[in-house]
């Protein structure tokens, strides 16, 4: 399965926190939480919707425990777009475990000319991290320094 | 989309003890009690807010001395509450990234000009845009400094801010008026990890996005005309403040670490109440590698204002036509307010070498201490408080007050009193722009959005929370500053 930008959302949503970002996320499953929340954060930072899939990156993770893995593909995401600058409009997450992920991720790299920036995320906290199975599924709250 | 958020709302005990000061008593697992500098307005807008439990927290630190401080723009951060202040002994306490924030070094500087704002009036339009052209905002822009080599980025990390001065960004007299001369000499940038290096290569000189800005000003007020003239400061002239921090370099740096320490500090038999607060003891391997690395983001924040100053400095000499001698830019001060220091304070009627940690804090070092240079020495330290890019901004000189009770440390802005969603929200259908405009502000910024989360309803009123700041006697009022231009990323 795919996560694209433009498949219909929204992904995660905004709560409220006084000085940082919030997000809340819930899917069916564990893969596709880690896709909405990877493009939700994403979203929050470039216009996705003028980033083309034009080359695909492997991604894989390894992490202490789940919330972790949770922190670490995020922080990851943003590490791709802020030092590439690569920013992906499509993620994928083919397998993950307590522990260890293995995703690929696709879009290109940064063009001040076509794509809109916004709000830069300075980092992924550990504040509040839950990442929680439902009776639906997942859900998961991160809150972002921004 | 805004949804409702429930956090855990902990009612926490509080006492008053006088007009300014609240106290949280010891409980559970606090070393140390709590101690929130506010005024009853102020405490009565927090009475609710989490950043209460987090000063209660942060009193968990191990080593921690005196009080856990919060000062009266406090606000729910992420670890640390936004203005929280820590000292721990610095043989025994521990350091905590989380005590610190992302934004290592993220700070503030004034820069003084012999220009009168009346003059300026007609050129501030074009003013705003060049700054806005010459002031690269971040991911993806070209800055005014080519990507460094990793040799040339190492260099810079391990000289801070005389790496731009060296560069003709500025003049050496500028470092004189930067905190530890725009260098901490603890750097060291092995310590700071490849991702990190790569993330701040190519953002020498930029100014990010968020609450950083780079704003054109005028002295609006002056409350203690000796101690502005001896400043350089008259009311009526031009000033130029730029808030900005380590970029990307600082945040990897503050990541790093919290995974690192997530992992020790069990080893130290260390256990906090929130994931964020994660902290070693300061003379461990991971505690002096984490030290000697925000040192070296320390440095790059220094050397990215120094530079941002440089270049403002050429855009109004290429906008007015006129060179260094009438333009006289001179850096007023430039204050950290995310940092840890090593410094020497009285605790329990002792001197004692603590490391203190200030997230949203600036250090306030009273008259006569020998950090401050020779013509700052008998004032005291300036301290620069930005406020909401509406309303005004305020210079303030570090007293005796601070030096006893705050670890030397004063507020460092307005706290924000909105989430980003609702202050976008107030701002929904209104020409933020033209509403800024109308209060006499010009605004160049790349994203609106951007723009409604920093409107001033989203802050508490700076004056309020300076005037909590004098009372207490944590620092004085020096003179006003009104924002003509505001540049964000």
């Amino acid at each position: 399965m795919v996560t694209r930008a433009r498949d219909p959302g929204p992904f995660v949503r905004e709560i409220e926190h006084t000085a940082d970002l919030g997000l809340e996320v819930e899917a069916p499953s564990l893969p596709l939480l880690f896709e909405r929340a990877g493009l939700g954060m994403l979203a929050l930072m470039i216009d996705l919707a003028a980033v083309e899939p034009r080359e695909r990156v492997a991604i894989a993770l390894a992490a202490d425990d789940r919330e972790a893995l949770l922190h670490d593909w995020l922080q990851h995401l943003l590490v791709r777009l802020q030092a590439g600058p690569f920013a992906m409009s499509e993620l994928a997450v083919e397998e993950v475990s307590e522990r260890a992920l293995r995703a690929w991720g696709a879009g290109e790299r940064v063009d001040r000319a076509r794509h809109r920036l916004y709000t830069e995320v300075k980092g992924v906290t550990y504040h509040q991290l839950a990442l929680r199975e439902t009776a639906g599924g997942w859900w998961a709250r991160i809150i972002l320094d921004v | 989309m805004v949804g409702t958020h429930h956090p855990r709302r902990l009612t926490v005990e509080l006492q008053r003890i006088n007009d300014y000061v609240w106290e949280i008593p010891r409980q559970g697992g606090m070393r140390v009690p709590g101690r929130i500098y506010a005024s009853e307005k102020l405490m009565a807008e927090l009475r609710d807010d989490p950043a209460l439990e987090q000063v209660a927290n942060v009193a968990h630190l191990p080593g921690i001395v005196g009080h856990a401080l919060a000062m009266p723009d406090i606000h729910w951060g992420y670890g640390f509450p936004i203005g929280g202040v820590a000292a721990v002994d610095a043989e025994e306490g521990a350091i905590s990234p989380g005590g610190i924030g992302f934004d290592i070094n993220c700070g503030v500087r004034l820069l003084r000009t012999a220009l009168v704002a009346d003059d300026l009036r007609v050129h501030l339009d074009r003013i705003a845009d060049a700054l806005y052209q010459a002031i690269p905002a971040g991911v993806g822009s070209e800055g005014a400094i080519p990507k460094l080599t990793r040799a040339e980025e190492k260099q810079m990390l391990a000289r801070g801010a005389a790496w731009a001065v060296a560069r003709e960004f500025g003049r050496t007299s500028d470092l004189e008026a930067t905190e530890e001369g725009g260098c901490l000499r603890a750097a060291d940038p092995d310590a700071v990890s490849d991702t990190a290096l790569e993330r701040g290569r190519s953002q020498v000189g930029t100014l990010g996005s968020g609450n950083h800005f780079l704003e054109v000003q005028r002295v609006d007020e002056v409350y203690d005309a000796r101690a502005a003239a001896a400043l350089g400061l008259a009311a009526g002239q031009v000033t130029v403040m730029i808030h900005s921090g380590s970029r990307g370099l600082g945040y990897q740096v503050c990541d790093d670490a919290l995974r690192t320490m997530g992992r020790a500090m069990a080893r130290y038999g260390f256990s906090m109440p929130d994931r964020q607060l994660a902290c070693v003891p300061l003379g461990s391997p991971e505690g002096r590698e984490y030290f000697a690395a925000m040192a070296a983001a320390a440095n790059f924040a220094w050397t990215n204002r120094q530079v941002m100053s440089g270049l403002a400095e050429r855009v109004f000499a290429t906008a007015l036509g006129l060179g260094p001698a009438a333009l006289r830019f001179g850096l007023v001060y430039d204050v950290c307010h995310n940092i840890a220091k090593l410094e020497e304070h009285a605790v329990d009627g002792r001197r004692r070498r603590v490391c203190v940690h200030r997230k949203g804090a600036t250090r306030a070092f009273g008259p006569g201490h020998p950090a401050l240079a020779a013509h700052l020495r008998p004032l005291g330290q300036p301290v620069i408080i930005p406020g909401d890019m509406g309303r005004y901004s305020f210079l303030l000189l570090g007293t005796a007050g601070a030096m006893a009770e705050t670890f030397g440390t004063t507020c460092h802005g307005a706290g924000r009193v909105m989430s980003r969603a609702q202050a976008k929200k107030a701002g929904r259908g209104l020409d933020l722009v033209a509403e800024l405009a109308r209060r006499g502000v010009i605004v160049r910024a790349q994203s609106l959005g951007g723009v409604a989360e920093e409107m001033p309803w989203a802050y508490k009123d700076v004056a309020d929370v300076v005037e909590v700041v004098e009372r207490a006697g944590l620092a004085r009022r020096v003179a006003k500053l009104k924002p003509l231009v505001v540049v964000k990323g």
